[in-house]
């Protein structure tokens, strides 16, 4: 148990953590936040539906990119992740409490 | 504070270019040779005589028909493909009708046909030029699905090089023109900047259209938030296709193909049009469908269809056309991103753009991680530790750049030279192709004691010119389609693919012989001023 904690503990402070946090940031933040933001974007857009679907998609792989380059220009790690996580909460719970209502579309 | 954010952009280009740069080495240059795949499909299955693009099609066509009414006389769908443009064969498809017991889907098939008698050509079975292509982002040996999330990811972080390229770069059209070759570490970082900044425009369409080819795969999630399970919904309204009409079940007479063939040449004006094709044969719903050579913009020139019993003009090539037009602009966009990045359109120069564009792209991805490597190295030779990644990049650096076009060399020779009656030969080839470029930095690596990693490319580089140089010599040996023989008949396609070959060995030859000269003075410096003045005489 001592050691497993040791271990854990001994990894927290590994110099190449926040490089690692920052790559998952990334790849993972980053695509959660480009789905975010584009599907609030697209219940925005007017227009036909299919129309603002498919000019999210289409816009989609800039998000991400944007996101990636945000992360790996941070200060910290943790400044990354959070302006990441911040859009993203944001935009899930616009997501999760309005479209159920209908007050959108 | 905007120097912390070039620096940060200069890390993530380096990082982002060179992590995943040998499999998006493989996708450009597998892509770049997609542009010719139906030219190599050709070159690879040499047992189709030469079908001349001229010749007559309604005599073709009752070639194709005599031996189609013998192999499917009850199929429900044919259809016969004219040698027209980049496509050298005559060739039929057909399918036969499904089992009304079992539901199941009739036998489909295939054949190519020699155009002066109509008789069957028995073709070697071989993946082709169009495996080749499709590599670029179905990979291979694993499921599809797999390999387009593992392509998107690559051409994302491609995505990331060329912005965060772009970023640190700004200077980068002042640099353009101070090119200074023959200067090692800085000669490279032109070549790269060359082969970034003239083609960015190709670089960024490409990559970006890439990922919108695979956008439904990688971001379903933006589609699901809207349309839910019911995808169909979308695609109905976004991408609205001319429903098929079913069978009806009640027998009638078709109408003579030639006839209608006749009729769309002169509506479309054309001696030569692309295939004539024919769906719910002898049915009253009959449908004929014929397609024109050439191009509407970037997309293809709308086919004719025709009511398959009474020959009536069911659809004008205007007509499909008003249609896209009412639809969006973004429907546009993502069609022209994706006709962009296929090149269909394209007529032969500028294909051949196209193809020097892609070449630039594997170049500058080559380049990007050869400097790498070159700054490291110089690095380490200060202060003489020298790390495993930098040696593992250094080895597969020139397993890849160079090993690859090796590999695919010997993916041509394998199929001059697996035998042709041997069972899954068409898997033989393409395992040639991944066997060769394993072994190339194996090679290299177990060999790194042994001679300078200079040495390793010059040899490798020559092995690839004798490779590509004897290509069109393995395929006079081989077969009855030489140049000799296809310069006469005027296959150019046939003729082009082996002129090809020969340039491109010719390079690699010079690429030896570069690197080699280079070794030798980097070998002996004092003897440096020697040699030079000796070379100029």
């Amino acid at each position: 148990m001592n050691v497993a904690l040791r271990t854990v503990s001994g990894f927290m402070k590994h110099p190449a953590l926040p490089l690692l946090s920052r790559i998952i940031a990334a790849i993972v933040g980053g695509y959660v936040f480009a789905n975010t933001t584009v599907i609030i974007l697209s219940y925005l857009l007017p227009g036909p539906q299919y129309n603002a679907v498919l000019s999210g998609m289409l816009a989609s792989y800039l998000f991400y990119a944007f996101a990636i380059m945000w992360v790996f220009y941070a200060k910290t790690a943790r400044k990354a992740w959070l302006g990441l996580l911040v859009p993203i909460i944001i935009s899930a719970a616009f997501l999760w409490f309005l479209i159920p209502q209908g007050l959108l579309e | 504070m905007k120097d912390m954010f070039r620096e940060s952009m200069r890390w993530l280009h380096t990082w982002s270019g060179l992590v995943l740069g040998w499999v998006l080495f493989f996708m450009f240059i597998t892509g770049t040779v997609g542009y010719f795949s139906y030219e190599i499909d050709r070159w690879m299955q040499p047992e189709a005589p030469y079908a001349s693009n001229t010749s007559d099609q309604v005599h073709l066509l009752s070639l194709a028909k005599q031996r189609l009414d013998l192999v499917a006389p009850d199929a429900i769908y044919s259809s016969v493909n004219f040698p027209v443009d980049r496509y050298s064969f005559l060739r039929i498809n057909w399918e036969n009708p499904s089992n009304k017991i079992t539901g199941e889907k009739g036998e489909r098939g295939r054949e190519i046909l020699n155009p002066q008698t109509g008789e069957p050509v028995v073709v070697r079975k071989t993946g082709g030029g169009t495996l080749l292509y499709r590599m670029h982002y179905a990979l291979h040996y694993m499921p599809r699905i797999v390999a387009y999330w593992i392509t998107s990811l690559c051409a994302m972080f491609m995505f990331i090089a060329l912005i965060t390229g772009i970023v640190i770069h700004i200077r980068i059209f002042k640099d353009f023109f101070t090119f200074q070759p023959n200067k090692q570490q800085r000669s490279w970082l032109d070549m790269h900047n060359l082969m970034s900044v003239l083609p960015l425009p190709f670089h960024l369409m490409i990559t970006y259209s890439g990922l919108i080819f695979l956008m439904f795969t990688t971001m379903p999630g933006i589609l699901t938030a809207s349309y839910g399970d019911d995808d169909d919904a979308f695609f109905d309204s976004a991408f609205p296709l001319t429903t098929q009409q079913e069978a009806s079940g009640v027998y009638a007479q078709s109408i003579d193909l030639s006839t209608v063939l006749v009729s769309a040449q002169q509506h479309f004006n054309q001696s030569q049009v692309r295939y004539i094709r024919i769906q719910n044969q002898n049915d009253t719903h009959a449908q004929v469908e014929v397609a024109p050579r050439g191009f509407d913009g970037l997309s293809r020139a709308n086919t004719l269809v025709y009511q398959g019993v009474s020959g009536e003009l069911l659809s004008t090539p205007n007509s499909k056309n008003d249609q896209s037009e009412s639809g969006s602009a973004f429907v546009s966009l993502y069609d022209a991103l994706l006709n962009l990045h296929e090149g269909l359109f394209a007529p032969t120069i500028l294909r051949w753009i196209y193809f020097l564009s892609g070449l630039a792209g594997a170049g500058m991805i080559a380049t990007g991680m050869i400097l790498w490597a070159s700054k490291r190295r110089k690095k380490a030779q200060k202060s003489g530790q020298v790390s495993k990644g930098l040696v593992l990049v250094e080895h597969l650096n020139v397993g890849t750049i160079v090993g690859l076009p090796i590999a695919i060399a010997a993916y041509f020779w394998a199929n001059r030279l697996i035998p042709i009656h041997l069972v899954g030969r068409e898997n033989w080839e393409i395992n040639t192709l991944f066997i060769v470029w394993a072994i190339m930095p194996v090679y290299s690596f177990l060999f790194a004691k042994k001679r300078p990693l200079s040495k390793v490319w010059a040899e490798q580089l020559a092995l690839a010119a004798l490779m590509y140089l004897c290509l069109p010599l393995l395929n006079l040996l081989t077969t009855s389609q030489h140049l000799g023989i296809s310069f006469v008949q005027g296959d150019w396609i046939m003729a082009g693919f082996d002129l090809t070959m020969i340039v491109l060995g010719t390079l690699f030859a010079i690429a030896a012989f570069k690197m080699h000269r280079q070794q030798a003075q980097a070998l002996s410096p004092t003897k440096n001023s020697a040699i030079k003045p000796a070379l100029k005489i």
